[in-house]
Order: C-alpha cells, then structure tokens, then sequence
C-alpha cells in the first residue's frame, strides 16, 4: 500500500579523515503517497543519498524520516517495505533472470508457485517473458535494464525508489523505458521517487519535483509550477532547455514611476515591489522560448552565433548587445546565419525577476499586471 | 585434391607466423621434456626394478605388491589422507573467515592484511621453530594457559605425544598456509558488486541470506581452485612434517611423502620408494579426475 514520505530536517554528513561533507542539509518535506516524485539536480548535489536514505541504506545523521505514521529513520533496509533499481542494474550474476526477479519472495518465504505466477505475470508487462530463463549475461545492456524493474514489481513495495535507471541508455530506447516506468507506477500501488540528473525526464514523468542544490532543497513543487514560477534563478537556471537567459538590470526610478532598466529594454515595474530596490540591480529571467520574432513590447538585439534544429524549431545561440549570452527558440528561424542580428521581442508577463540573493521577487505576472493598470 | 596439391598447401602455409609458432613452441616442449616427462618416467622406470642404482634387475610390479601389502602402508595413507583434508580445509575456513574480516571496511584492516602474508614469507624452519616454542611443555606460552586455566593437569609435549603430534603439525601447517586461501578469497570478494548486498538487503535478505546467495557463489571457483591445489600440495607436503617431528613419535605423522623419503635414504630401497611416489601419484590423478567430473571448476574460471 501506497505511503507518503515524510523528511524532518533531514541532514547527512560524511567525515573523511578530519573534513565534513555535507551531502543533504536540512531536508523538510513531504511527499504525498502514491505520486510518482522525481529528485533532480546537478551531480553531487544529494539526491541519490536522499534516495539511499529512504530505502535505509544510509542513516540520516539528524533529523527524522517517516513511512505515513510509521517513523524509519533508524530501520533496516529489510524492515522497509521499498523496492530500489539500482544505477548499475545490479543483477545476480548466477542467478537466471527468473530467479533475479524472484529473489526478494525468495528470501521473504513465499512459495514457488506464487513466485512463479508473480514473476510471468511481471515478465508480461514488462514483455521479458523469452528472457525468464537466460543468465544476465546474456542479456543485452537495454535488456538487463528492463529486467531491473521485475524484482521490485514482483515485491509489491509501499514504496519504489529508482536511481538514475536510464542514465546510460540511448534516446530511443529512454523514451520506451519512460513509458514503461510510468505504466508501472500506474500499475502499482506505491509512491515512485525517482532520481535522475536529466531535468527532461523529471519534467515529462513526475507529479512532483524536487530540485536539490547542493544538499538543499531548491524547490519542490509539480513540473508545470517550477517551469512557471521558480522560486530562485538557479531552479530557473536548471530547469528548461535551453537555460533561461539572465539579463542584468537596475532599478530605476523614471518619469512614470518605477522601471527594470537595462541595455535597451526598459520594463515598468510595480511600485509596491520594488519601492524600497531603487538603485538595486537584478536580473531578469526570460525563457528562450519566450523571445520571438514577432511582437512582444519589449525588444532585445542577439547576435546569432550557433543556429542548432531541433525537429521543426531552431534553436538560435547568440549574445546581446553587452555580450550576455542568448538563446532563443522558435520556428521562425530557419534561415538565420550565425552571425546575423536578429530583433526578438518579449513581454513582461514572461520574465522572472531575481534579486541580487539569486531569490525570486516577483514573477512575470505581477509586472505585467501593474503595466497594464497604469495608465500608457 | 590429389596428393601432390595437399602438399604444396601444407608447404605453402609454412609462412613466417607459423615458423615463429614453431620457433617459440619447440623450446617449449623440450623443457617440458627434459624437465618434467624425461624424469617422471624415468622414476616410473625405477620402480619396476630391484636395485635399481646399482644392480637393476626387472621385477615387474612387485615393488608395487611389496609396498601396498606393507602392514603400515594402511596407517601412512591414513595419515596423509588426514593430514591433507584437515590442513586444506582449516586453512581454507580460516582464511575465508579472516578474509571476510578484512574486507569490511574495519578499522586496522590494512594492517591485518599486510601481516597476513608474513606466516607465508617465513621459511618453513621458522615457523617450526615459533610453533616448537609455543607447544614447548616447559617454556611454551599455550602449555602454560592450559595448565593455568585447567584444560590438562600437566604441560603437554604436543610434538613428541603420539596423541598431539599430528594435530601440532596440522596447526603449523594450517597457520602458515592459511594465507594462500585468505589472499585469493579476498582478491574475490574486493571484486564483487556492492550494489549486490545493497539490492539484497532493500529486497529483505538478512546476512546469512546475503552470504550464502551472493557471497558463496561468486566464490565458488576460488574455493573449488584452492581445494585442489592446496589439497594436492599438502598431499605431496614434506618439509614441514620431516622438520617439525621426522614421521614420529611411533610413525603418526609419517605421511606417504615422509615414507618414500625414508625408503629411498634410509633403508637404500629405490625400487620401493619409486613405487610408492608413483602409487601416490596415481592416486592424486584419480582424485583429480573425480574432482573435476563432480565440480566442473574449470566452467567457473571461464565466467
């Protein structure tokens, strides 16, 4: 049965000879039973000590983990109902794929016709039915990384923990797996954390995300909301293909009140915000898919450098007049040549404004709100 | 294809990459020859005749009958027999067990590690001389913990009692050859996957559980390997023994290897002792096949 994950001011150190790594600090959240939950975030940033903690693998060096009611931090891994598919696969090297799949019931005493029923059922879905009897050997790499899955949906765990399950499979082969992995959440009764340092993947599968920066959590919130509305310039930073582009701007106080100025754009700003920033700078945040060719009250010169095709869009890689570099995407630019200058525009509701703290102070429709109640 | 083409084609493939096959296989065999199979049957030779150094005269297998219908040859097959399982089996758990140690990342583990191989290093006069020290009935530091502690009335002379000999220069031998199984079994055991334990322990094994599904199989081969060859080794074990007690007190730890050297240098017997190394060989050769038909340890170190 599905369980929610609760973390308390979750922290974990590793002392090595004298220094202190601190690979998770202050970890406070919860994650809601039965969702399927993605930690993402730049290598060495904790998500996979945050994964080992869940399953027990490592104890948290303070603070509290719970299963629902029920408090673990302190639990064997064996007392936990989770299921983990490990990064390296991490098959039984002498065991058929069949006994693989089957060693957790195995150990847990349940008997062989059960075991066996649950397997070819498990084998079906995940359509290694003709693998069953093979050694891991013999399998392929995308072959063993299917089989990687059985055990933990033969176990019917409360919850399922995945590492980085697909990290080194090729794009066709990713894309199946997705599928595959969200038919098995759907099929089973428990809450999905998932790891993985791939924003995509965390973006299409989850529910919620949480994104880490070196051992903090960022921001946790559903895919659609931290593409939306980042709490900070690194989530913005991190989350989108490409980044999104940062550019610097001061406030400033002008004729019709308060104002974002920077190199030739000027953006009218909320006076409640930004009353007490005259003469702060910030940094504006703008998707690349936001910049656009045609409209937008705001307009911005790139210099085109790089023009990559993405299927029907293009993505142009280039620098503003000061030299910050822009990306832009659209569809509209497929005869554009690096070196061209191209005017794209954009609007205000589509920016993020960040402080000189890197925190959020408002986003796009707070600015676009005040622009449109003053009088033009 | 007539004959004449097979020829030419034979001659053909004579190129430089199967002369230098030749070239580098030739020395080979004649080492071999020379070293190995020129003596061994030479020695079998030996065995067939009376006198064989001085007066040779052909006497068929009767060296063979003379040695196995010895009334002691039962007891010396006894004790080479005893002798090789007891110290290939009690080094083979020691030093799985001291493997298994080391290989959790213990505090002092390096160390271990390193003295391990110092029993090994030592020669074997010394480590009878450590071992004779230890036992000594009257200076010997273990006589001493068991007559303090009450385990025996008075100090055992663990060497020259007929009842303690053996069992004195089994530990010798197991201690210093315990290591051999302890070096390969960890090399083994550092190789295995540690997301295997993890996998194991998230699914609900317990250690025992973990042990006996991941850990003994990934050692099978290295076990299977130490069996035979260190089970053949001690068979063939003679210094140790010879230096540590001479076959005595009253022949209990006089093996098959001790009894051909007295044969041979104590009591002249060529013939004999010849025939008594070849029983012994023959015998290991039908254990090995054995070994190898039950076990297949051969498809282990393929994987």
């Amino acid at each position: 049965m599905a369980r929610p994950i609760h973390f308390d001011t979750v922290r974990k150190e590793y002392r090595t000879a004298g220094t202190t790594h601190v690979a998770v600090d202050g970890l406070s959240l919860s994650i809601p039973e039965g969702s399927f939950t993605t930690l993402v975030g730049p290598s060495g940033c904790g998500k996979t000590t945050t994964l080992r903690m869940i399953a027990g693998l490592e104890t948290p060096t303070d603070g509290q983990i719970a299963f629902g009611e029920e408090e673990v931090t302190d639990q064997s891994p064996q007392d936990r109902n989770c299921a983990m598919v490990f990064q390296s696969i991490a098959l039984y090297p002498h065991m058929s794929v069949r006994d693989n799949i089957g060693y957790g019931l195995k150990v847990q005493g349940v008997p062989k016709a059960d075991r066996d029923d649950r397997i070819d059922e498990a084998a079906e879905t995940l359509q290694i039915t003709e693998q069953l009897e093979k050694m891991p050997a013999e399998l392929s790499g995308g072959q063993q990384q299917r089989v990687a899955p059985g055990s933990a949906f033969v176990q019917d765990p409360d919850v399922l923990l995945l590492d980085e399950p697909m990290s080194d499979l090729d794009a066709k082969l990713k894309s199946e797996l997705r599928v595959e992995v969200q038919r098995l959440h759907q099929e089973l009764d428990a809450t999905v954390v998932y790891v993985t340092h791939d924003q995509t993947e965390a973006m299409t599968m989850s529910d919620q995300v949480i994104l880490l920066n070196e051992g903090r959590l960022a921001q946790f919130a559903p895919p659609g909301e931290l593409f939306d509305a980042p709490v900070s310039k690194y989530v913005a930073e991190f989350i989108g293909t490409p980044s999104t582009n940062m550019l610097s701007a001061t406030v400033e106080r002008t004729d019709e009140g308060l104002a974002l100025v920077g190199d030739g754009f000027e953006v009218t700003a909320p006076s409640d915000r930004f009353r007490d920033r005259v003469g702060e700078s910030v940094v504006l945040g703008i998707r690349p898919q936001y910049l656009s060719t045609d409209g937008g009250r705001y307009g911005l010169v790139v210099t085109a450098e790089v023009v990559e095709q993405l299927g029907t869009e293009f993505v142009v890689h280039g620098h503003g007049p000061d030299g910050t570099p822009i990306d832009a995407v659209s569809s509209a630019f497929g005869d554009v040549d690096p070196g061209d200058r191209l005017a794209v525009g954009f609007d205000a509701e589509d920016l993020f404004v960040f402080g000189d703290d890197g925190r959020t102070i408002c986003h796009g429709d707070a600015l676009a709100a005040d622009a449109r109640s003053q009088p033009r | 294809m007539s004959t004449a083409t097979a020829v030419r084609t034979r001659l053909g493939d004579l190129d430089e990459r199967r002369l230098l096959l030749l070239a580098t296989f030739v020395p080979l065999v004649a080492f071999f020859t020379v070293v190995w199979a020129v003596p061994i049957v030479y020695a079998l030779g030996m065995s067939l005749f009376a006198e064989p150094t001085t007066a040779p005269s052909f006497v068929g297998l009767a060296n063979y009958l003379d040695v196995l219908t010895a009334a002691e040859f039962p007891l010396f097959l006894w004790n080479s027999v005893l002798y090789a399982v007891s110290t290939t089996v009690f080094s083979l758990l020691i030093g799985l067990a001291l493997a298994l140690v080391v290989n959790q990342q213990i505090r002092g583990g390096s160390v271990l590690r390193t003295m391990m191989i110092f029993p090994y290093l030592l020669p074997t006069l010394v480590v009878i001389f450590i071992w004779q020290f230890l036992f000594d009935p009257n200076i010997g530091v273990i006589n001493q913990w068991l007559v303090s502690y009450g385990v025996v009335e008075s100090p055992v002379a663990f060497f020259s009692t007929s009842r303690w000999a053996m069992f004195a220069v089994a530990v010798t031998s197991v201690w210093k050859f315990g290591s051999f199984a302890f070096f390969i079994l960890l090399a083994r055991l550092q190789a295995i996957d540690p997301n295997l334990y993890e996998r194991a322990r998230v699914e609900g094994a317990s250690t025992w559980q973990a042990f006996r599904d991941i850990t003994l199989p990934h050692l099978r081969g290295a076990i299977l390997i130490i069996l035979l060859v260190r089970g053949i080794w001690m068979f063939n074990k003679f210094d140790i023994i010879y230096l540590a007690t001479g076959g005595g007190p009253l022949n209990v730890t006089t093996t098959l290897p001790i009894r051909v050297y007295e044969l041979a240098f104590n009591e002249v017997n060529f013939g004999g002792a010849t025939a008594l190394a070849g029983i012994m060989f023959f015998l290991l050769a039908a254990v090995a096949v054995v070994y190898f038909r039950a076990f297949e340890p051969e498809k282990e170190v393929a994987h």
